[in-house]
């Protein structure tokens, strides 16, 4: 195999590329010593699709990306050290100098490895153009990932009802994780093949606000069609106001709050979008709108981010098309059902078939008991380290430790065990009780039948012709057969039906 | 988590929309003061000659003007001229006129005005970049606003994110303690003692060791060691003791640190000591002699339900220590609950009261100790459940397999057998049949 070196290059982030030829590196040996900067990663390369047969191995790359080519593998397994951000990124390139981009590829959010089948998915024409892997490993950031840092104090002065004061008092939002789900399906079926590059998708929200206004609670949304270019946006108000009206006629609490987009980037689109929605007449008049992004970028962490909008300009034209988004906090609440249920839902993600099965009460129940365990291991360990003094006492939580363990029951498993066997003999003969009626039930059931199907078959029988008869009585054979009241019972019929014919 | 680089949208070119403002500006100046509203034509030459930074000096001169201009139309004035600055790269030379002019009060405005301040000065801080040390500046005249209107409440549940602002400012100790001394006055002022205290003592720490014999963190220190003493449910002294400017007052102030001592760890007798040696200490001292005895007497009472093996302690013994008629002993006891400093049952049939669960004044070593061996307990005994339920999961799936296979092959035995019957029964006909044919 033939090495052309490769022109120097830069990827498009600016970071220089280093080439490495991995047929190269197999066939002569030459080692692939990159120098280690940060925390473990490695990429395997591998035979089959399920990252199975590892044969060329990418440890401890550093920082920075690295072009990778001649590459056979199937799929690449990418992995790092740590579920943090951020992540190992690879890149799929046509070309061998890691230019003519096909697709992205990367490890999910909260997972330390991530498998790419690389020649298992898309059409075939780029299939077999695959040439080259970059991969890039962004430079580990020194600060943590800043959280949003926003102030929110007063809400911008807006109208007020008549009768009553206008308010600056600050207002808090609450979603609910339902809202969440919809919004994120309705971006998963977005139109993505389509000319328009609707990157974003939007649609209403509705909810319910607190008596003093403070407080607004998303609980529903819908979808609602727009389509945006780069210079004009248009929005199906039509269906927008049709579709909020059957809504507010199955849910007549609900009110519109606000829309959604799924795009953390405002613009000014969203600026009239915006005054739209908090407009007289259809919108939220004279309640602020609330405007919610949520992202929705595969292998990111959603992010969620709610505003309220001020106006901005001193001329009616300018204030029509121009707004001033106040961030405003938030807040994705559920209840403990809810939560359990998502939590359920949540174990199916990892599952290559997508199911989960409900856990019994006695496997949560020892699920949670190991997860109290965890808990006070946990604990444990920053006492003993108070004890011996690696880490610094504080008072406070040690009498709050002593305040929260004077609650803690004392069970001696021999009780447990005990109390246990007594509950566990109860259920046994519950569960046995009814099974025995389950069974007299069916018994019963199939004597009634087996009488019914006996009496007929006898009766009419005798009266039967040839070739109707014959074919009947084979049918209500193979009734009989399936051991069922009822397909006895079909059968019976059936002879009877030949009968007549 | 990056937010959105820009949240103030609006359309159309720096010179059109200073032009505007500028516009407005002189609208509003007119109806105070006409011969000078001309800030439109100072700055027009300087757009036609890209002066930007000339042009909105000007501006920001001028619109100390829109305090007076109407409440409908004060934020999105302002908003249109904080679009403006934040397009210069000499924000920062802009901000303090602009802080200035926000925190005096807003004539048009007299309800509102504090609100409106905030909107503008909120939308300020939250344009700028998280690690902008301008920011603190910005916060800072926050503060001013919420002050002078006396909204602490609002600013309170903002307060959490205080840390991590600092972090990202990279606020110096100095400016730290500025900034949480600020906090601890509004918060007074507010009547927010405890939120207060909870910023003095945050100041207290910031306090470098080697300026703890200095005036300031000296005054500092009395400040906040008065604060605790006075504040009627504050109990817990051993995070005063253990700050350096505290320990440093053993040298300067001693008296204060005897006090502090005997409300660490000491008992009502030993107060008693402390008055009759320091005849004027608290009158001078500018505190609540009738808040600390009490406090004295509740400390006195945790002190001796935590210091009692048997876990019950008779009325008199307690009458006896807080020097109380022993009838009065069941209201001390309750006040002392109330206090969240001991739990128990006060039996009156015997005179005593049945210590639950009583606080440590000095949480030392040995209290660690227990916390662990209590931890240990619990984990033993939950690892004695999870063994137990664990077993019986499985005996559990066992049985229930076992007893389902066993129904299973009853029921099918009797319904297979009962198929088979039937279809012997219609066998029966069949045979009858081919007897016919």
């Amino acid at each position: 195999m033939s090495i052309t070196p490769a022109p120097a290059a830069t990827a498009k982030d600016g970071s220089p590329i280093r080439y490495v030829d991995i047929f190269d590196s197999i066939v002569n040996g030459t080692n692939d010593s990159l120098t280690r900067r940060s925390g473990d990663h490695y990429a395997h390369f591998a035979v089959g699709y399920g990252c199975g047969d590892s044969y060329y191995l990418v440890n401890n790359f550093g920082c920075g990306g690295t072009c990778y080519r001649g590459f056979t593998a199937q799929s690449i397994l990418l992995g790092q050290a740590g579920s943090g951000n951020p992540k190992l990124t690879g890149s799929m390139y046509t070309s061998n100098d890691c230019s003519g981009s096909i697709s992205k590829v990367g490890i999910a959010s909260g997972q330390t490895t991530g498998c790419i089948p690389i020649s298992g998915s898309g059409d075939s024409g780029k299939r077999a153009k695959k040439e080259a892997l970059y991969l890039l490993l962004p430079e580990y950031l020194t600060k943590m990932v800043e959280a949003d840092s926003f102030l929110h104090l007063a809400r911008p002065l807006g109208p007020a009802l008549p009768g009553s004061q206008p308010t600056t008092a600050p207002l808090n939002v609450i979603i609910q994780p339902q809202a969440i789900f919809s919004i994120l399906d309705h971006s998963l079926r977005r139109n993505t093949d389509s000319n328009t590059d609707n990157e974003r998708v939007i649609g209403t929200l509705l909810g319910v606000r607190s008596e003093d206004g403070q407080e607004v609670e998303i609980r529903n949304c819908f979808a609602v069609g727009h389509t945006e270019t780069a210079e004009q946006v248009e929005v199906d108000m039509d269906y927008q106001k049709q579709m909020l009206q059957f809504h507010l006629k199955a849910n007549p609490k609900e009110v519109l709050v606000g829309w959604y987009a799924t795009s953390a980037e405002l613009n000014t689109f969203s600026a009239l979008i915006q005054n739209f929605y908090g407009g007289q007449g259809d919108g939220t008049w004279p309640h602020p709108a609330v405007h919610l992004t949520v992202t929705t970028d595969a292998g990111k962490e959603i992010e969620t981010r709610t505003f309220i909008s001020a106006p901005v300009g001193v001329t009616a034209d300018r204030a029509a098309d121009s707004a001033a988004f106040t961030p405003v906090p938030h807040e994705i609440r559920y209840g403990e059902a809810e939560k359990s249920g998502l939590e359920l839902i949540a174990g199916a993600k990892d599952n290559k078939d997508r199911t989960a099965s409900v856990p019994t009460d006695i496997e949560a129940l020892e699920r949670q008991i190991e997860e109290v365990l965890g808990m006070l291991d946990r604990v444990s360990k920053y006492v003993e380290a108070v004890i011996e003094e690696e880490t610094p006492p504080s008072s406070a939580l040690g009498q709050f430790l002593l305040n929260a363990l004077a609650l803690a029951p004392k069970v001696d498993p021999e009780d447990i065990e005990r109390d246990f066997n007594n509950h566990i003999q109860d259920v046994l003969v519950v569960s046995y009780l009814a099974n025995t009626i389950r069974t007299q039930i069916d018994l019963s059931n199939r004597l009634a039948t087996a009488a019914l199907t006996l009496g007929a078959g006898d009766g009419l029988g005798g009266g039967q012709t040839n070739g109707t008869g014959t074919e009947g009585r084979e049918r209500g054979q193979r009734g009989g057969r399936g051991q069922r009241g009822g397909g006895g019972d079909r059968g019976g019929d059936r002879d009877r039906g030949g009968d007549r014919g | 988590m990056p937010g959105p680089t820009n949240t103030l949208l609006i359309e159309g070119s720096f010179e059109e929309l200073a032009d505007e403002l500028a516009h407005y500006i002189d609208d509003v100046q007119k109806k105070q003061n006409p011969e000078s509203a001309n800030t439109q034509a100072e700055i027009a030459p300087l757009l036609e000659k890209e002066q930007k930074d000339e042009a909105l000096k000007k501006l920001v001169t001028a619109s100390d003007v829109l305090n007076t201009a109407p409440e409908k139309e004060f934020i999105a004035a302002y908003n249109l001229l904080v679009h403006l600055i934040r397009q210069s790269p000499n924000l920062d030379k802009f901000l303090p006129k602009i802080c200035q002019n926000l925190s005096s009060p807003i004539k048009s405005s007299p309800t509102n005005g504090p609100g409106l301040a905030l909107t503008i000065l909120t939308t300020i801080f939250n344009i700028l970049p998280p690690d902008n040390d301008t920011r603190y500046h910005v916060f800072f005249a926050v503060l001013r606003v919420v002050r002078a209107s006396s909204s602490f409440e609002l600013l309170r549940p903002q307060l959490k994110s205080l840390d991590s602002w600092i972090g990202a400012w990279e606020t110096d100790e100095e400016d730290q303690r500025k900034l949480y001394l600020e906090i601890a006055n509004v918060a007074a002022e507010a009547g927010e003692d405890a939120q207060s205290y909870l910023y003095l003592l945050r100041a207290l720490r910031t306090i470098p060791v080697e300026e703890v014999s200095s005036k300031e963190s000296q005054a500092l220190a009395v400040r906040a060691l008065k604060s605790a003493l006075n504040h009627p449910s504050h109990f817990d002294f051993q995070d005063l003791t253990s700050s350096d400017p505290i320990q440093a007052l053993r040298k300067s102030d001693s008296d204060w640190y005897d006090l502090l001592e005997v409300f660490n760890a000491e008992l009502l007798d030993d107060y008693n000591d402390f008055l009759e040696s320091h005849d004027d200490f608290l009158s001078n001292a500018g505190l609540d002699g009738s808040i600390l005895y009490r406090k004295m007497r509740l400390l006195t009472l945790a002190s001796l339900a935590a210091s009692t093996p048997s876990r019950s302690l008779p009325y008199q013994h307690i009458a006896r220590a807080l020097k109380i008629p022993s009838e009065d002993v069941e209201i001390w006891v309750i006040d002392v609950i109330r206090a969240g400093l001991v739990e128990g049952k006060l039996s009156q049939l015997n005179q005593t009261f049945l210590i639950h669960r009583s606080t440590y004044r000095v949480f030392g070593e040995k209290q660690w100790t227990e916390v662990q061996g209590r931890l240990d307990t619990w984990r033993t005994s939950l690892m004695g459940v999870l063994e137990v339920v664990r077993s019986e999961r499985i005996k559990m799936a066992g049985e229930r397999e076992r007893e389902l296979r066993e129904l299973e092959g009853r029921v099918n035995g009797g319904g297979g057998g009962m198929g088979r019957g039937m279809g012997g029964g219609r066998g029966g006909p069949r045979d009858f049949d081919m007897g016919m044919d």
